[in-house]
């Protein structure tokens, strides 16, 4: 019986590096969430204008809204294997079109790097995440790279 | 080096609350005081991406219609809490051809950078090239 018999030789062995959560999410490199569809709706920029200091009556599209069509934190349940919780490292809005009210944009997040460091209190997992916001018909609006952090 | 503006934002709890209805990030450290102090903590978090947003802002109100943002990159180096002022602010660091380099930062109370981030505009013709300081509270 196998299973048995990996269980006793493993027995009181450290883990193989592979099952490890920082190996397992640098074997997860390339992993996509769920296809997103959103429309730049009236109201939600009503209410994003509001959240970020603009006044909400305007009908410009701030630049960063796409932001909202972001699944914070990451759709990941394997990252959350690592460690405690999520910090937000840094992020990276490349804008090849403007946004207006009522454009439709389709999006997937990709899970694009892995890499660990040592910080103050322990180790740390640097996930970077890309998520290209793209019109019906396939042209790029945005591109958003997050470095999302577990420790 | 030109500034382009300072700005001061306090988030609210309310604020986090609104921004985190808008954009659909409901992670509980910027609402949930307990939560946020169990990992360390000691208040509510401000959210990293409400500050790329008063940044952006920064930068789009100082552009205008004239010319077009084409990236804009923030670095957290350290946390805003609610209740807390944070000052944002935007320089103008470089020009090649039509596109302009800025650099942006966050700053709290005690005037610790807690954002560091770089913006680059193609403008259209009509920036100011010698854009004069404005700073607004």
């Amino acid at each position: 019986m196998g299973t048995t018999s990996d269980v006793t030789e493993d027995a009181g062995s450290p883990a193989r590096p592979s099952d490890r959560p920082i190996e397992r999410l640098r074997n997860a490199v390339g992993w996509t969430g769920p296809t997103c569809v959103d429309v730049v709706e009236r109201r939600h920029l009503r209410d994003y204008r509001t959240a970020v200091g603009l006044p909400p009556e305007g009908s410009s599209v701030p630049a960063t809204l796409c932001a909202c069509f972001l699944t914070e934190p990451p759709p990941m349940p394997l990252a959350e294997e690592y460690g405690d919780g999520w910090i937000n490292g840094g992020d990276r809005f490349e804008f090849a079109d403007r946004l207006s009210l009522g454009d439709e944009l389709h999006s997937h997040v990709t899970l694009a790097g892995v890499e660990e460091k040592q910080g103050r209190t322990g180790a740390l997992a640097l996930l970077t995440f890309v998520t290209d916001f793209r019109r019906p018909d396939g042209s790029l609006v945005v591109r958003h790279i997050g470095t999302r952090i577990r420790r | 080096m030109t500034e382009i503006a300072t700005r001061e934002h306090t988030a609210t709890l309310r604020t986090l609350v609104q921004y985190a209805g808008a954009s659909g990030d409901f992670y509980e450290m910027h609402y949930d005081l307990p939560f946020a102090q169990a990992l360390g903590h000691p208040d509510l978090s401000v959210h990293g991406l409400l500050k790329a947003a008063w940044l952006g802002n920064l930068v789009e109100e100082w552009l205008g219609p004239r010319g077009q943002l084409l990236n804009l990159e923030v670095r957290y180096r350290g946390m805003d809490f609610r209740d807390r002022p944070v000052t944002c602010g935007a320089t103008v660091v470089g020009r090649a051809d039509d596109v302009v380099d800025l650099e942006l930062w966050t700053r709290d109370e005690n005037g610790e950078t807690t954002t560091v981030g770089s913006a680059q505009v193609r403008e259209d013709g009509s920036i100011d090239r010698d854009a004069t300081t404005t700073t607004e509270g």
